[in-house]
């Protein structure tokens, strides 16, 4: 669809909804000088399905497998910030029982390798760069093997709940989650070759849409964003949760604050995620609950509170505030996610002077979700 | 966070306040010095991230309230400032000229609570919403059963019945005190 | 830009020679992870269909449909799934009050009509079905808790030596809590003779509604009180959250709601129609069965006498439950409000036969619960004895302050509730007590908690002994003589074991009494002969229709005498029956007629 603007010669596209190129389900209006993007709008609402509002007419167990739908690649950090913050506000956290805390970092982690392992692809994939996507969403499949049989589902796990978690490992499960770690680590060099020493990745993503450093603090970017300008600032790190206190790792930064700097944090925070997993399950308790008693809950109530919540996920940070009233049902809650910023004011600033060919790695760059965005 | 909220109090005036975690407090505080309390903790205080702007509907009291949490990059602590402004024509100072990305915020709470921002750059234009006829929808008093009732037909032929009223009912189950 | 960079991609080429990760389109029918969740199963002999795998779907996929009849402890209605909404979160199987909801690993299934994808999981047959793989709950892991609030009693020790009430009841905070246990399926509705509305009064109880609370409770029991502290509770036998786990603590809550307050009539304000005024009915018997005509009647402007033998109302539940279960304040509570209803009491007072023909003259309606009275004879040798006596008779010359004495030692014959209270009042006056019976422990008619209380309080029972026959010994005492006896099958398919005495062996016991409470039978010498004659059945019952009125028109019956379980909620079930029963007989403009 195009649309000539007499007025200043500018030519307007609309970029997506239905475009390979674009992340998800949404659509960046464009005016364009030649191929020179001069301005940009982003448009969302194509995937709004009211999560927000759902939740507030639910009991808080029925918001419970609503709330993974947020996100399709990284269901289990809105798992777990809901439970945290409904656990915090209800006092049920004193309970959470130690097995669950380290089953809870577990499955985080091994959310964030899923999901790094798939926009990783999509880096190349966006600039054309055919079988690495391929190869990526592959590894990507073995984790979810994992994920199906610890939490009976593949994509949307419903696993984090409040008090602890669903269910406990199943008998071997740290074998074979090492055999997975093993073939993802063992595809990486190959996929180093293929991106990172590709002409073309190099080329195309080198001195590309860079995020100036004045604007990492006052719009509130986060995530391998602001980490690829060399700020080392991870929710893990700075406000520490469950047991990432207790792991030991470094912060990844790059310098450049383009969209290679931004896929090299990428790759080095898969090979961090595999370490991670590792720590996590030599250190998992071998016995013990792994869930909190928890209060009938058809009827539960919890009392009148507000809290903030936040969490590092693959794409920054993921935060829930939540309002509870007293009653059976949450008052309100408001998911914060990443996207929200990189995804409409920040790419809106990123657009003016970039090509339109580097719109579609910019915005993968950037890990725009649309779900976070509208929820 | 103490020491941040005994200063706002001897600042701005009768507060309320709590310790929420060791690092997140909130604040509530009268709509009309809201925007100056975040402006000097923008300013002279590091609190210089938004990160979020969000609005909660307290029908029973007729109120809503707007929440901004900012974050302090140095110390990573949070502070969430609350303050009611009444249901009727809500309106709220904007922030949009503190922190751009308020504009997205301000745009999303003015569609789907109705409060306005006046000046704020992109009030009324729809951001999630096409068409919307309805009242805002993140309204308490918006009936969602109702919309889905009308817009949405449900599947034919399913009937549920409700376990506990059924038994009444089969078992004849009767009071005696009232008709 | 180097050479390097323009070679090194090509290094994907060695991929072209390894092992490919994916799948092979053949293999691809790979069954689910050991616990996927995938279509569900229900093995529906296990349902009850309480309905909280529907309530706690937040789709509403779930529909309860009636797959069969209902009766007490099943709802007959089984969840029906629409997978057009199915979110497969399995929070429904991990509700399940039975546990026979789960789900299967099965990934796949194709169907070329949606309809059929919407079933009844084990009653629409599925290739799934017996699966033993898939989502199922687990230990460790619930939505309902399981485990109820502990009641606070007295020490067994100390309770042997007063008469205070054992159980010292729900604090507001415990009460609560144990009241949010509740899933409000209703089960406990059917079974309850009274259909009282449970699920209503223990959610205002968790809702610290407790004047709520006891308006549910008083809209179809008037002695609520008497219940929450003596009631056999077969809601609690059904309560669906008591098949995996403890029963709610229905009677307890009821007790605690009616014990948060002094006066009921302060809470109470029934708004019935007064269409009464002017009737007047006539109660002979003043037990469960008779307050709650007279309490109900009264309210709707009848005007009502209660006629009973004793210096208190109550019936049994005065004579027979010891005090320490049920504490004379909390009947006289309850009397005071049918007080206050404006039911005349008469009390110290037995109806004999010309005074029942001038009732029938007098009354619109009459209706008597007169209960059983008599007791069973034990039927062997020694019986006559002096020291041989009838719990009944103890209980109530105990009860109505008589005094009583049963010596060092007593043998109480008899597995049922009345033995039960014979041998803890027994213990309370100083004796050391034996309960004999027929049968094996689990077989006794007595409530499980009761034989428990008794045994703390050092009873000894004896199962599986048949009485021979009783001596008197030459030091005074009383020898009684028992066998031991094995249990046979039933002599009908469905029916309990037998006992059979195993001859050639007897055993002896020293006592200064032998307590006998096998049971006991209602009593006519009241009654006219021309009532008796139409109203008892030649087996010593009494039949009445469905609306609690028996072969004479006029004459409604109610309580132990009708019914075949005698408890009080039966009882006060009949009276229910009889209220309206007697409302809509005395309203068409019929009189008692003397047929």
């Amino acid at each position: 669809m195009t649309e000539t603007r007499e007025r200043s010669k500018e030519v307007q596209i609309w970029f997506g909804p239905q475009h390979p190129g674009i992340t998800g389900n949404m659509s960046v209006q464009t005016w364009l000088d030649g191929d020179t993007l001069t301005r940009g709008i982003t448009h969302v609402g194509y995937l709004h399905r009211a999560f927000e509002k759902l939740m507030e007419r639910r009991l808080y167990i029925q918001s419970f497998p609503i709330v993974c739908r947020i996100c399709v690649p990284e269901p289990d950090t809105n798992e777990w910030l809901l439970a945290s913050a409904l656990e915090e506000l209800s006092g049920l956290d004193r309970e959470v029982p130690e097995k669950a805390r380290w089953i809870r970092t577990l499955v985080l982690e091994m959310s964030r390798l899923g999901a790094m392992l798939m926009v990783l692809g999509g880096h190349a994939g966006s600039m054309g760069l055919g079988p690495a996507p391929q190869w990526m969403i592959a590894l990507r499949d073995l984790v979810l093997d994992r994920f199906e049989e610890l939490t009976g589902g593949r994509v949307y796990h419903m696993y984090i709940v409040y008090g602890g978690v669903r269910r406990d490992l199943p008998e071997g499960f740290a074998e074979r989650m090492e055999q997975t770690l093993k073939t993802i680590e063992s595809k990486l060099p190959l996929i180093d070759d293929v991106i990172f020493g590709s002409a073309v990745f190099r080329k195309r993503a080198m001195g590309v849409g860079v995020v100036p450093r004045e604007w990492a603090f006052e719009m509130g970017i986060s995530g391998p964003v602001i980490r690829a300008m060399g700020i080392p600032k991870d929710v893990r790190k700075d406000e520490p949760y469950e047991k990432y206190a207790e792991l030991d790792f470094d912060v990844v930064t790059e310098e450049g604050s383009d969209i290679f700097a931004r896929a090299m944090v990428r790759r080095r925070e898969i090979q961090q995620s595999i370490d991670l997993i590792r720590q996590i399950l030599a250190r998992m308790p071998k016995e013990g609950p792994y869930c909190a008693e928890l209060p009938n809950m058809l009827e539960w109530t919890i009392p009148v509170g507000q809290t903030y919540v936040r969490a590092e996920s693959s794409r920054g940070e993921m935060g829930y505030y939540v309002v509870t009233d007293g009653s059976k049902k949450l008052r309100r809650v408001h998911v914060r996610g990443p996207s929200y910023v990189h995804g409409v004011s920040l790419l809106e600033r990123l657009i003016p002077g970039t090509n339109i060919a580097d719109l579609a790695p910019l915005m993968v760059s950037l890990q725009v979700c649309p779900p976070e965005i509208e929820r | 966070m103490k020491e941040i909220l005994k200063e706002i109090e001897e600042r701005f005036g009768p507060i309320w306040e709590r310790v929420q975690r060791p690092k997140l407090a909130q604040v509530g505080i009268e709509p009309a010095k809201a925007v100056p309390l975040l402006t000097w903790l923008k300013e002279h205080r590091g609190y210089v991230t938004l990160v979020h702007l969000s609005a909660v509907d307290w029908i029973e009291q007729g109120e809503f309230q707007l929440t901004w949490l900012l974050g302090n990059p140095e110390t990573e602590e949070r502070l969430m400032i609350c303050s009611r402004i009444d249901r009727e024509n809500p309106a709220a100072e904007t922030v949009s000229g503190l922190w751009p990305q308020a504009v997205t915020y301000e745009q999303e709470i003015n569609e789907m609570f109705g409060v306005s921002f006046p000046g704020s750059p992109r009030q009324g234009v729809p951001f999630i919403l096409e068409g919307w006829k309805d009242i805002p929808p993140m309204r308490r008093d918006f009936d969602t059963v109702a919309f889905v009732e009308k817009h949405i037909p449900g599947r034919e032929g399913r009937k549920h019945i409700d376990t506990r009223t059924y038994i009444g009912e089969k078992f004849g189950e009767k009071g005696y005190l009232h008709d | 830009m180097s050479l390097k960079h323009v070679l090194q991609p090509f290094n994907a080429w060695v991929q072209a020679f390894s092992k490919p990760y994916t799948i092979p389109m053949k293999d691809t029918m790979r069954p689910g992870a050991d616990r996927y969740r995938g279509w569900h199963i229900n093995d529906v002999e296990k349902c009850v269909g309480c309905g909280t795998c529907a309530d706690i779907c937040q789709n509403a996929a779930i529909d309860m449909v009636p797959v069969k009849d209902p009766v007490k402890g099943d709802s007959g209605l089984r969840p029906k799934i629409d997978y057009g909404r199915c979110c497969w979160c399995a929070l429904c199987v991990d509700v399940c009050t039975t546990g026979s909801l789960g789900m299967s690993n099965e990934y796949t299934w194709v169907e070329k009509d949606p309809e059929k994808c919407r079933y009844t999981p084990g009653v629409d047959a599925k290739p799934w079905d017996g699966s033993e793989k898939g989502w199922r709950q687990e230990e460790g892991f619930s939505l309902i808790v399981k485990d109820r609030v502990p009641m606070p009693m007295l020490d067994p020790k100390e309770r042997i030596k007063t008469w205070a009430e054992v159980v010292v009841g729900y604090s507001v905070e415990e009460a609560r809590k144990e009241a949010a246990r509740c899933v409000s399926c209703g089960l406990c509705v059917a079974a309850c003779p009274a259909h009282m509305h449970i699920p209503d009064y223990i959610g205002a109880i968790r809702d610290g509604d407790f004047e709520k609370a006891l308006d549910f409770i008083y809209d179809n029991n008037p002695m609520p009180e008497m219940c929450g502290k003596v009631c056999t509770r077969r809601c609690e036998g059904v309560c669906s959250v008591g098949i995996q786990g403890e029963p709610l603590a229905i009677r307890w809550l009821k007790r605690f709601a009616t014990e948060q307050f002094e006066d009921f009539a302060k809470v109470l304000h029934p708004e019935v129609k007064r269409v009464g005024e002017g009737k007047k009915v006539a109660v002979v018997g003043g037990g469960p069965s008779g307050v709650t005509v007279a309490y109900y009647l009264a309210v709707r402007g009848f005007e009502v006498t209660i006629y009973e033998a004793l210096p208190q109302l109550g019936g049994a539940t005065f004579f027979g439950i010891p005090k320490y279960r049920f504490p004379m304040p909390s009947l006289e509570k309850q009397v005071d409000l049918l007080k206050k209803a404006g039911v005349k009491i008469v009390t110290d007072h037995r109806v004999e036969k010309d005074e029942f023909r001038r009732l029938l003259e007098e009354n619109d309606a009459l209706f008597f619960g007169t209960g059983l009275m008599k007791p069973y004879k034990l039927g062997v040798p020694g019986e006559d004895l002096e020291g041989v006596i009838y719990a009944l008779d103890l209980l109530r010359d105990h009860h109505v302050g008589k005094k009583v004495e049963v010596g060092e030692s007593v043998v109480v014959v008899g597995g049922g509730n009345v033995a039960i209270d014979a041998s803890r009042v027994s213990r309370r006056l100083g004796a050391e007590v034996t309960i004999a019976y027929r049968r094996r422990r689990e077989d006794m008619p007595a409530d499980d908690e009761e034989i428990e209380d008794a045994e703390a309080e050092g009873i000894e029972l004896v199962t599986q002994s048949i009485p021979l026959r009783v001596e008197k010994l030459e030091n005074g005492k009383l020898d009684f003589i028992w066998g031991p006896a094995e249990m046979v099958p039933p002599d009908r398919p469905g029916g309990r074991p037998k006992p059979k005495l195993i001859e050639g062996v007897e055993n002896h016991l020293q006592v200064d009494r032998v307590i006998v409470a096998i049971g006991q039978k209602g009593e006519f010498e009241w009654m006219p002969e021309e009532v008796a004659e139409k109203v008892v059945t030649s087996r010593g019952w009494v039949e009445v229709d469905e609306t609690g009125m028996t072969q004479w028109p006029g004459i409604f019956a109610g309580g132990d005498l009708v019914n075949s379980t005698a408890d009080a909620i039966s009882a006060i079930a009949d009276g229910l029956k009889a209220v309206e029963g007697i409302q809509q007989f005395t309203l068409e403009g019929l009189s008692v007629s003397k047929s």
